[in-house]
Parts: C-alpha cells; sequence; structure tokens
C-alpha cells in the first residue's frame, strides 16, 4: 500500500504541489520557533554561575569622567560607606552591569590561534557578593598585586573551547596593550559558569579581569548582597546615603531579581509574539488541508467507490486517506528541511547548533504530522461513508 | 453459485417510498453465462449491485457459493467481494493516475499478497486480454475498447468466480463491443467463470446462455 500511495502521490504531483509548499511553509515556521524555544530552554538548563536572589545593582552616572583622581576617591569613599551598612553584607564593582546586554568583546592570539571571548572586570569583593561558583582556583586577591602578570578568572566553557586537554588553571595568555599593557593573561581561577546577560542567553567563553580602582576603566555598577527581608524602601536610604558622598553623580537601583524577570521578559517576548502569529498561520494552513482534503474527496468519489467495489473495507480507504496526507506531509516536510537545514550549514544563526537544530526538527516533524493526522481524520471517515453503488453511478 | 430469495429493495426519501426490486428470487449456476435487460430505470443495476453486494436488500437472503452472507458485517462483505467477484462497468472506472499495470492490480493491494505475485498476476491478467504491450501506458493513452479491456483485466486478476458486468459495452462502437463481449465469452467458456451482464443490446444477450427480463423491479418469465 506504501508504494500504491507514493505513486498516486508522485503521480498526482501538480494537484498536490500546492499543498506540499503549505506544508513545507508551516514546518519551516514550526522549526523556527521550535529552534527558537530549545535553544532558550537548553540555555536555561546552563547554571548562571551566580546568586540573584538578595542582591542590588547600583547602576553609577558618573560626572566629570572616570579618570580624574576626585572620581576615583569618591568611589572608594561609596563602597566604604555601603560596607558599613548593617543591612548590607557585602559589596562589589563591576564593569559590565548584570541582566544587560552590554556586551564586551574581546579576543587575543596564543600560539597562531585566535582566541575570542566575552569579558568583563570584577573587583576582589564582587566574586564573595554574588557568590560566584568557582571550579578551581580562586577569586582575585591582594597575592596578584605587583606580579609580573595580569590575573584573570576564565568560565568553565572558555577552557573546554581553548584548552582541549582542559589544563587551563595556572596557564598565560598574552596581554593586550589595550587593558593592563603587555603583560601576559595569567588563568588564576576557573568558575563554573558566569552568565552576565542572563539564563536565556547563549553561554559564552567568558574572562574576567580585576578592577582595580586606581587604574581601571570606568565601573558602570555596584553590586551589593542586603540581608534577607531587606524591602525595596531601603533604596530611598542608599539613595540619600550616596548622594551625601557623590552629589553630583547619577544612581539607579535595581533589585537582580526585578532585572532578571526584565531580561527574561525581553527574551520571551518576541518569541511568544512569534508563536501566537505562527499559530494562527499553521491552523490558516490546516484549514486549508482540511478544505483541500475535503475537496478531493469529493472529486474521487467514483474511484473510492470502485476501492470499496473491489474489496477495500471502509477501514482501508480510511487509512488510505490518511496516508496520503500524511505522506504529503513528508513530503513537505522534506522539501522545508532541504530549506531550513542551510541555515545551520552555513551558520546564518550562529546561536543555533546542530543539537538544538535537530531536536527541533524532531519536534516540528511531531507538530506537522499530528496537525495532518487531525486533519485528515474528519475527510476520510467523510470518504469511508462513501456508498460505493451510488458512487459507480456519481457523474 | 448464487441465489436470491424473496429479495426486495425499497429507497426511502422524506416524502417519497421507492420500490426498486420487488420479490426477485433467483438462482445463477456456476459457469453459467447470465444476462439482464429491462428498459431504464427497472431494477437491473440495483439487482446487480445486491448480487455484488454493493448493496443489501431490505428483506430476502443472499447466498453466494453456499454462503448466506445476508447477516456479513461489512468488512467480510470487502473481503467476499475482494476475492470471489470482479466488476466491469460501462464507464470502466479506471484511476487516470495510474499506469495500465497499477490499475489492474488494484484488486490484489486489498490482499496480502506480495508485490512480486501482485505484478505476475496482473501481468497475466492483461496477456488475457491482448493488452500486455500497453502495461505501462497511462488509461487517457488508450482506446475506450482497450480501457474496458483493462477494466476487464482489472476484474479477473484477483481469479474470482463470479463476473458482474454492467452494460459492459455501451460506451463503444459495435467493433470494440464485440471484441469485448469475445473476451467474456472465452472468460466463461475457458476459466468456467460465471458472468452476469447488464445490457441493452439483444444481439449481446443473445450470445449468452440464459436472458432475465426485468421490469418495474420484478423478474418476467
Amino acid at each position: 500500500m506504501f508504494s500504491h500511495i507514493l505513486k498516486l502521490i508522485w503521480n498526482r504531483k501538480r494537484n498536490n504541489a500546492l499543498m506540499i509548499t503549505e506544508i513545507a511553509i508551516a514546518f519551516i515556521v514550526v522549526l523556527m520557533i521550535s529552534v527558537l524555544a530549545v535553544s532558550n530552554y537548553r540555555n536555561y538548563q546552563v547554571p548562571l554561575g551566580y546568586e540573584w536572589q538578595d542582591h542590588w545593582q547600583i547602576s553609577l552616572g558618573i560626572s566629570g569622567g572616570w579618570s580624574t583622581d576626585t572620581n576615583r576617591e569618591t568611589l572608594r569613599q561609596m563602597i566604604a560607606a555601603l560596607k558599613s551598612q548593617e543591612a548590607i553584607d557585602s559589596v562589589g564593582v563591576v564593569k559590565e552591569p548584570l541582566f544587560f546586554n552590554s556586551v564586551w568583546q574581546s579576543s587575543t592570539r596564543s600560539d597562531d590561534r585566535l582566541i575570542t571571548f566575552n569579558a568583563n572586570t570584577l573587583d576582589d569583593e564582587a566574586f564573595e557578593t554574588l557568590s560566584v561558583n568557582f571550579l578551581a582556583g580562586r577569586a582575585f586577591d591582594e597575592r596578584d598585586n605587583g606580579q609580573g602578570y595580569r590575573p584573570v578568572i576564565v568560565n568553565q566553557l572558555f577552557v573546554d573551547t581553548y584548552f582541549s586537554n582542559g589544563d587551563a588553571l595556572d596557564k598565560l595568555m598574552p596581554g593586550d596593550n589595550a587593558n593592563g599593557g603587555t603583560l601576559p593573561r595569567k588563568i588564576i581561577g576557573i568558575v563554573e559558569e558566569f552568565r552576565q546577560y542572563g539564563e536565556l542567553a547563549k553561554p559564552v567563553p567568558y574572562v574576567i579581569s580585576r578592577f582595580d580602582i586606581a587604574t581601571g576603566h570606568q565601573p558602570s555598577a555596584i553590586v551589593i548582597k542586603v540581608k534577607e527581608g531587606t524591602d525595596i524602601n531601603y533604596e530611598q536610604h542608599l539613595s540619600t546615603l550616596l548622594k551625601g558622598i557623590a552629589p553630583e553623580w547619577h544612581f539607579s537601583f535595581v533589585t537582580l531579581k526585578s532585572q532578571r524577570s526584565q531580561s527574561i521578559e525581553n527574551e520571551l517576548t518576541p518569541l511568544i509574539v512569534l508563536s501566537i502569529v505562527a499559530l494562527f498561520f499553521v491552523i490558516m494552513v490546516a484549514l486549508g488541508l482540511f478544505g483541500v482534503l475535503w475537496q478531493n474527496i469529493t472529486r474521487r468519489t467514483q474511484e473510492i467507490g470502485l476501492r470499496r467495489a473491489i474489496g477495500a473495507s471502509a477501514m482501508s480507504v480510511h487509512q488510505q486517506i490518511i496516508g496520503e496526507l500524511m505522506m504529503l506531509a513528508a513530503f513537505g516536510i522534506l522539501a522545508g528541511l532541504v530549506l531550513a537545514i542551510q541555515v545551520p550549514l552555513l551558520g546564518l544563526f550562529p546561536e543555533l547548533d546542530w543539537f538544538s537544530f535537530w531536536v527541533s526538527f524532531a519536534i516540528a516533524v511531531a507538530v506537522i504530522l499530528s496537525l495532518s493526522f487531525v486533519c485528515a481524520l474528519y475527510p476520510s471517515k467523510m470518504a469511508t461513508r462513501i456508498d460505493p453503488a451510488y458512487a459507480l453511478h456519481y457523474e | 453459485m448464487i441465489k436470491l430469495n424473496n429479495v426486495n429493495k425499497t429507497y426511502f426519501t422524506d416524502k417519497i417510498e421507492t420500490i426498486a426490486l420487488h420479490n426477485i428470487s433467483l438462482e445463477v449456476e456456476t459457469g453459467e453465462f447470465v444476462s439482464i435487460m429491462g428498459p431504464s430505470g427497472c431494477g437491473k443495476s440495483t439487482l446487480l449491485n445486491i448480487i455484488g453486494l454493493l448493496d443489501k436488500p431490505n428483506e430476502g437472503s443472499i447466498t453466494l457459493e453456499q454462503e448466506n452472507v445476508e447477516q456479513y458485517k461489512e468488512k467480510q462483505l470487502a473481503k467476499i467481494r475482494n476475492e470471489k467477484i470482479g466488476f466491469i462497468f460501462q464507464g470502466f472506472h479506471l484511476i487516470p493516475e495510474l499506469r495500465v499495470i497499477d490499475n489492474v492490480e488494484l484488486p490484489l493491494l486489498y490482499r496480502k499478497i506480495s508485490s512480486k505475485k501482485r505484478r505476475e498476476l496482473a501481468l497475466e491478467a492483461l496477456e488475457k486480454v491482448g493488452l500486455s504491450a500497453r502495461s505501462h501506458h497511462f488509461p487517457s493513452q488508450l482506446s475506450g475498447g482497450q480501457q474496458q479491456r483493462v477494466a476487464i483485466a482489472r476484474a479477473i486478476t484477483g481469479k474470482p468466480s463470479l463476473l458482474l458486468a454492467d452494460e459492459p459495452t455501451g460506451n463503444l462502437d459495435s467493433h470494440m463491443g464485440d471484441e469485448i463481449m469475445q473476451i467474456l465469452e472465452d472468460l466463461n467458456k475457458n476459466e468456467n467463470t460465471t458472468i452476469i451482464m447488464v445490457t441493452h443490446d439483444d444481439d449481446e444477450a443473445k450470445r449468452t446462455d440464459r436472458l432475465i427480463r426485468v421490469f418495474d423491479g420484478q423478474l418476467i418469465h
């Protein structure tokens, strides 16, 4: 029966072309949504690498330029003032804020190999403040003062990507002139992760340099860990405190909890909108398939009557009609796959890896086949009700 | 071979009740070639549909090769149609998108036999109707007579014991009609196939073993 259905589909290819095209487009749309959903889900499964539950982020609007010694001293005073607060457990400084899409990409060349990574700068206290999970080595501390290297801390993905033997601790990498002169970078610690952009962003190789108030670049935020139960009303107190130290600076307070929610919402909103649009499109395709199939059954009344006359049971007819649409769906999926696979093959969407592609492919196949099955159910049932005695005299 | 006992068939619509067959009792022996004649609308096709198990009578019994099929379920009837009965229609009813050989194989699709065996049986049937050379043509590439020969090949490919032909020459000219009659006669004589044929043509009816006349849903003796 399989080869018979294949012959019928092939010999009716002109009539079926529109249906196959519709299915192929629907498949690509479903695949696209699946890829986004699967990628997000897989990203979400990767540990964040730090804690956010009782943390606040204070964005700094530094007035008069960071290079002045006055501003550097002001920041020192602010950190000291914050540390003295009873409700604050610890204070850290970051150059690139957390849960923001503020990207600092960098690269270096080592043994003729280009090493690219995303970067950030944290002070010594920030690791404790954020409870960063170390797999090996340590955070920055006084032992790194005055050394002939620039200490860096990398994530495990950086190690996996650039150190095939997994042995990265204490290894040196070339420095760069922009940060710390020509001193080589030395990996003094390896953290599980440090996903600055949040849980839904794709994990990337990440390198954290040491922030030093005296020589470092302008920081963008102070991160504080507050005691459990501290509510947002405490913001007013802190704002007054900081404004007293730096009246010209601007501060904005946000809890990492709400910033994280915002970051997730920012990532998911386009996906939800796309999914709704795709859902409507798929429903339209389903209605189209249903209509065309219904029309086909009417057009093929004589053929179905003949099949019944020569021995096809109602169940055989039912299965054949469903089988035909499933095979059309398979052709549509194949056509869609030929187009869709170009995306990972040509690397058009860097976020997409092969595993996510094939998982999404399986989901899209399941959705399209289920949809086709549902669309075929009623018309095929209708076909079984065709009375052969009537159909054979039907004009 | 087949026996109808007091068969009645009435069609009901909202307002009208139409008696198609009234108290039909009929017996056809194995190997007989029987023709059925009668004016349009007299119930010939209904009778053929009931004999072919395509339609069920309101009353009466049908026995096919000693099997009373009256209480058979749809699936059992389909199996009997597939294995014991071959149908030939005035309008050929070939599937235009399938090649001749695939059209002939059609009844065998509903049996559990290998594709190789199906092909062998279909070619054998095409050989019998003299069309094996056209097995890979599409129906539209054949004349009306050739299409009807393909339809006969399809009807006999499953080696049925009973052939039902509903005006098989109705759409053909006399020369082609004669060819079809010759094939049916050969099948009847050489294969001992029982044939029941509806026709409007007296000459064709005379070539059969027995003529049954139907008028207003009743047999005329």
